[in-house]
């Protein structure tokens, strides 16, 4: 039963947790939203400014409030990729320096694997196989979990994220930053219908279109021009319909990819993560039409939805308790596929390691 | 709070300051006892900082232990914001888990008091055209800020020193500073003399300009 203590500073949230395998001993999460709300989006530098300012007192209330002392933590973990990379640098490198002083493990995790690892914190008895829908502001695929590093990405967006969608039509309807919860709070006023709006299909070459690959930046363009035609016939915008209309789109389009993936690859349970695991529309769809197919679908905790050091801690155990360990060399990286997770663990015993 | 176990009580065995310098491409390393034992080191390391520091300061540490300091000191810029931020927040986090003081050094003032005796005016350019900019006092027992370090243009920098009333000498800091190192631990250790035993949180990077222009 592994305890590690586990930083997550990837883009704007300052966070650290202390994790018991599946069992969540303590979460701090220091937002920046209202920071970069006047900026109208993250400013990579703003974030790394204020992790160097929090990412210490985090530790140290981990700590307090798990009620442990460090001969009780067995290794260290930090997201170190994907993200921007002068953001992870500050939890890596704090991180790194706890696994020198206390010499114990460094682990250092894929992000996203952090976000599949969210759905642990829900049903501690999940095992592989299964799919994993990942819908973030920086990531929409849909991944097949193996096992524990072993990942297979079927299936992605070709342009925007599904959440930098939301973030993009949220700021042309002039409703602020981040645009997630606030589409989501006034779609439940709307008419989902009031709108046909496109689902953005992904064509293959050889004809027809990709069952699993999703596109949304045709469908954020598609909001533009209907805002600007209401705009011109000088009606007032009917905010709601508009984000109604617009999120049962992004759930329907990401539904039925997951869907058909579960299905093509015999999978029958899809476990959500990522911040838009959190849209009540997405929630709705996906648990509708999962039913319809007796498949299965687990979506973490609202608090473990957006980005948190719980899911990075999570992940962290298990490759601990697999022998899989990082050496003090780790790099920051802006980017990186999840399935090529294992490239973060050392492949000798003469790396350079805390221990 | 951390249960780092020390052998002997920080006062009888704990002598040594370390310095870390990490505000221009190279990373400069220094450790003293102010009693004979005193190295440092100087790495060109430019982007591969983040990879290298920790496998070299663990390195360069030994026969040292973490129980064998006293102080850290760290070089809080001006320099470039992901270097000093990385020297920070390793130095932050140590002297936090050791629970000893951690002095602040500007990287300004290190150029300034490697320099003579006298009145010392230094000049970093900065960016968007800018310029970062003190004047200090310099002696063999001290540094005292006269003008405290500050991004500004060159034509307010240039009107600053031509009414500037003493005569003083004007260094250009140099694009590596990793051997001011060895000035940063002595500053610190002046501080340390006369009593003073800064927090941890007390010790930010110096950026002087804002990302965003305003």
């Amino acid at each position: 039963m592994a305890t590690v203590l586990a930083i997550e500073t990837s883009c704007d949230e300052t966070a650290v947790a202390i994790v018991k395998n599946r069992h969540v001993m303590s979460s701090i999460v220091s937002s920046q939203i209202a920071i970069h709300r006047q900026y109208g989006g993250v400013v990579p530098e703003v974030a790394s400014r204020q992790h160097v300012e929090t990412v210490n007192q985090a530790i140290a209330q981990s700590l307090t409030d798990a009620k442990l002392d460090w001969s009780e933590v067995d290794a260290i973990a930090a997201t170190c990729a994907p993200g921007l990379v002068g953001a992870l640098l500050v939890g890596l490198t704090a991180a790194k320096t706890l696994a020198l002083v206390h010499q114990k493990p460094l682990i250092g995790v894929h992000h996203l694997e952090g976000h599949i690892y969210a759905s642990y914190l829900t049903d501690p008895t999940l095992e592989p196989p299964f799919l994993c829908l990942l819908v973030s502001g920086g990531h929409t695929s849909l991944i097949y979990v193996k096992e524990c590093g072993i990942y297979e990405i079927l299936g992605q967006t070709r342009d925007d994220a599904a959440g930098e969608a939301f973030d993009k039509v949220a700021r042309l309807l002039n409703l602020g930053y981040p645009g997630g919860p606030i589409l989501d709070r006034l779609a439940a006023e709307g008419n989902p219908k009031a709108f046909p709006l496109p689902e953005g299909k992904v064509s293959r070459p050889e004809g027809g279109f990709h069952r699993y690959d999703s596109s949304f930046s045709g469908l954020k363009t598609a909001v533009l021009r209907l805002t600007q035609t209401l705009q011109q016939e000088g009606q007032p915008l009917p905010v709601n319909d508009i984000a109604a209309s617009f999120q049962a789109t992004v759930a329907k389009a990401l539904t039925k990819r997951a869907i058909a993936c579960a299905l093509d690859y015999g999978l029958d349970t899809i476990v959500v993560g990522g911040g838009v695991a959190a849209n009540s529309g997405l929630r709705q769809h996906l648990q509708a039409a999962a039913s319809q197919h007796n498949l299965r679908v687990l979506f973490p905790p609202m608090k473990f939805c957006t980005d948190n050091a719980a899911m990075i801690g999570c992940a962290a155990a298990e490759h601990f308790e697999k022998g899989h360990i990082s050496p003090l060399t780790l790099g920051a990286q802006s980017r990186l596929p999840v399935s090529d997770v294992m490239t973060l663990y050392r492949s000798s015993a003469n790396s350079h390691s805390a221990n | 709070m951390a249960n780092y176990s020390r052998t002997t009580p920080l006062s009888i065995q704990s002598t040594y300051g370390i310095a870390i310098h990490t505000s221009s491409p190279d990373l400069g390393l220094a450790i003293d006892d102010f009693a004979g034992d005193d190295r440092h080191r100087v790495w060109q390391l430019g982007r591969d900082l983040s990879t290298h520091l920790h496998p070299l300061l663990s390195d360069f540490l030994q026969p040292q232990s973490w129980a064998d300091l006293a102080f850290i000191a760290v070089a809080t810029g001006p320099g470039g914001f992901t270097g000093t931020r990385i020297g920070v927040v390793t130095a932050r986090t140590l002297a936090q888990q050791l629970q000893i003081p951690l002095f602040g050094v500007s990287s300004l003032a290190a150029i300034a008091h490697s320099a003579r005796e006298g009145t010392i005016a230094v000049q970093m350019p900065a960016q968007r055209g800018e310029l970062y900019a003190a004047i200090y006092q310099n002696s063999s027992v001290g540094l005292t800020a006269l003008f405290a370090d500050a991004v500004l243009t060159y034509e307010a920098w240039q009107q600053i020193l031509a009414t500037w009333n003493t005569p003083y000498q004007l260094i250009n800091a140099e694009a590596e500073q990793g051997e001011r190192v060895t000035t940063m631990l002595k500053l610190a250790h002046q501080q340390w003399e006369k009593g003073h035993r800064p927090d941890w949180s007390e010790v930010l990077p110096f950026y002087g300009q804002h990302p965003v222009q305003r």
